[in-house]
């Protein structure tokens, strides 16, 4: 979930409404549709993304299987959009060493190589339940969310950032906690007013300690996401595709630029605090079947890559007395496809 | 402000022409890269024999018939290789030259040149920042990454080191022949925006001098192996690594923005061609010896 700093952009919330629904498609498919056998035609008939190869993707082929594997719920696809405008910001840039630090990430993330770029990305994680940090105090308003992206990392103007998943946030009010969660999505461009929402999924819902699947896939001309959640726990299934956001002032249209592939647990920001909020204590999320292709746009060449060399990001606050930055949540990789994120 | 008058030019980075070699780095091998103090008020060369009756200065050896193979520093042995080379092999160019594939390369590029510089803005955007680093130890020279993969020094494998360097020099040699002949233009002489962390360096663009000298140090390396009877399964250890370290080196040079994918896949295929056609047993004596010679190390 992405927020930016600066003032609270001004912007009609029918109007948006309207923007994101006209670039959103996503068709219910008829009883018993089985997104393993279906033929691509009827696929993209139903909004569904491109099945991988069996062969030449056999990972994110397996993804799809487990994906798959049972009777799906399939739900009536629809979003909420937030009351309040939240912006953007990336808090790292720039930084190549392996281990990175961010104000609001933490994760991992991996790019490209060889002339090749991120197509498909995957992961599944477990719906973490927020609780008040160690300094956590009446009125705080705790947010954290988990998702999987491509790009938003650096200025350049492609660097736009489809994101993914589900989000547990957690107000300390005078009495009890009141959690939440929510299954979201945003294609963030940065200084992009309309960009500025993440948008609420209706459907699935989302409970502490469910099982996500989470699967993103570019189309062949960069200009379109398909998004695909599988609420494993209750077995309840979204899927849609995005067109890109429309730039202002007759910009170049915008396009996935493929340059990097995140697996992030984030702490956002609520507007006109440009500043994270507190993160709550998550715990650990367990960020497990990881997986993105890459393509080689000459040639048309598929490559299946894995956290193998990925980048680990962690998260910083800055405390007082000494000043001094202390790390609050940690990844911690296991293996090519598995890593943790792990609250301190 | 009067100017800066104290920049004379750039004239000691001699690394833009390929793998020319930081000697000082390598070892106490390469006849540079230290200084020698004496005393001012007493030169070692007054100085007294212990039996009180002359000075070191007056005393001789009986005149050495020559300088010696064995003093000939690695670098400028290569020189007199490359010489053997040319007299021995005058029609090296001519064979290459004739290699259709060799052909292929470079026609594929000149046909498409978009197409090799879309694959180099990726490389800009995506993988410069982690390879900055090796890019710029790598301008200058790459022997160091040799020996750190081979887990040698200069001082410990002399004869490996020399054959290193005959393969650098050959390798740059070859190069430059059909840099010259060819003249094609750098990457950034089309796209500008590619905007390489380092000079480019002047000279065309195909072969890359760079891919050209990993690819035939890897093969000699390789060969060297071969004739020191090597267990085969250690052959293949060191194939994989040198293959590996040969590439990347070339393609460093294209995240770098210097060079096309075209101008490291010429280089390789001129570097092979060395290998297997031109440099073959008994074409250049003094190339073999120092093979055979090396091959003694690994044993």
């Amino acid at each position: 979930m992405s927020y930016e700093q600066g003032a609270r952009p001004k912007f009609d919330i029918e109007v948006l409404r309207k923007i994101v629904k006209a670039s959103v498609k996503s068709t219910p498919p008829p009883p018993g549709f089985d997104p393993l056998t279906a033929s691509q035609a009827d696929l993209k008939q139903f909004a569904f993304p491109v099945r991988p190869d069996r062969k030449l993707q056999p990972a994110e082929y397996a993804f799809w299987q487990k994906m798959f594997a049972e009777q799906l719920a399939f739900e009536e696809f629809d979003f909420d959009l937030f009351t309040s405008v939240v912006t953007q910001a990336r808090g790292f840039s720039g930084q190549s060493p392996r281990r990175q630090t961010s104000r609001n990430w933490s994760g991992a993330y991996i790019t490209p190589r060889d002339g090749t770029i991120f197509s498909t990305m995957w992961a599944t994680f477990q719906v973490p339940t927020p609780n008040p940090p160690p300094d956590g105090a009446p009125g705080d308003d705790d947010r954290s969310s988990t998702w999987i992206g491509f790009d938003g990392q650096r200025r350049y103007y492609m660097s736009t950032l489809p994101q993914f998943g589900t989000a547990q946030d957690i107000e300390l009010g005078t009495g009890i906690p009141v959690r939440s969660f929510y299954a979201w999505w945003q294609w963030w461009v940065r200084d992009l007013t309309g960009q500025a929402y993440p948008i609420k999924l209706t459907a699935p819902a989302i409970h502490p300690g469910d099982l996500i699947m989470c699967y993103m896939q570019v189309a062949s001309d960069r200009a379109r996401v398909s998004f695909m959640m599988k609420n494993v726990t209750t077995r309840r299934f979204v899927h849609f595709y995005q067109d890109p956001p429309q730039p202002d002032d007759w910009g170049l249209p915008f396009k996935v630029s493929g340059a990097t592939a995140e697996w992030v647990m984030e702490r956002p920001a609520i507007p006109p605090d440009p500043n994270p909020t507190p993160l709550p204590n998550y715990g650990t999320v367990d960020f497990h079947g990881c997986g993105a292709t890459a393509i080689n746009m000459q040639t048309g060449a598929i490559v299946e890559r894995s956290l193998s060399g990925a980048k680990l990001i962690d998260m910083y606050v800055v405390r007082q007395d000494p000043q001094r930055t202390v790390k609050i949540s940690i990844p911690r990789q296991l293996d090519t496809t598995e890593f943790l994120t792990e609250f301190q | 402000m009067t100017g800066n008058t104290g920049n004379t030019g750039n004239t000691g980075n001699t690394g833009n022409t390929g793998n020319t070699g930081n000697t000082g780095n390598t070892g106490n091998l390469g006849g540079v890269g230290w200084f020698i103090a004496d005393r001012v008020d007493l030169p070692f060369v007054t100085r007294l024999a212990p039996d009180g009756q002359s000075e070191l200065g007056s005393l001789r050896r009986t005149p050495p018939a020559h300088f010696g193979d064995r003093l000939w520093s690695a670098n400028w042995y290569a020189w007199r290789v490359l010489h053997q080379f040319v007299a021995k092999v005058p029609n090296w160019a001519t064979t290459l030259d004739g290699d259709a594939r060799l052909t292929d390369i470079r026609n594929d590029l000149v046909a498409d040149y978009d197409g090799q510089i879309d694959n180099l803005v990726l490389a800009a955007r995506d993988e410069r920042p982690d390879a900055m680093g090796l890019i710029l130890s790598q301008d200058g020279e790459f022997f160091s990454d040799f020996l750190a993969v081979l887990t040698i020094r200069p001082g410990t494998h002399p004869q490996t080191w020399r054959v290193l360097n005959i393969a650098s020099l050959i390798g740059s040699f070859a190069a430059l022949y059909f840099k010259d002949k060819y003249d094609l233009p750098r990457p950034t002489q089309i796209c500008p925006a590619l905007l390489p962390p380092i000079p480019v360096p002047g000279h065309s663009s195909w072969p890359s001098g760079h891919s050209t000298q990993a690819h035939l140090m890897k093969n000699c390396m390789l060969r060297i192996f071969a004739k020191a009877a090597m267990p085969a399964a250690d052959q293949d250890v060191w194939s994989a690594d040198l293959n590996v370290l040969a590439d990347e080196i070339a393609r460093n040079r294209e995240i770098a923005g210097l060079h096309y994918p075209a101008d490291s896949a010429g280089g390789a295929r001129i570097a092979d061609l060395l290998d297997t056609v031109i440099l073959t047993p008994g074409a250049v004596k003094m190339f073999d010896d120092a093979v055979t010679a090396a091959a003694g190390e690994w044993q």
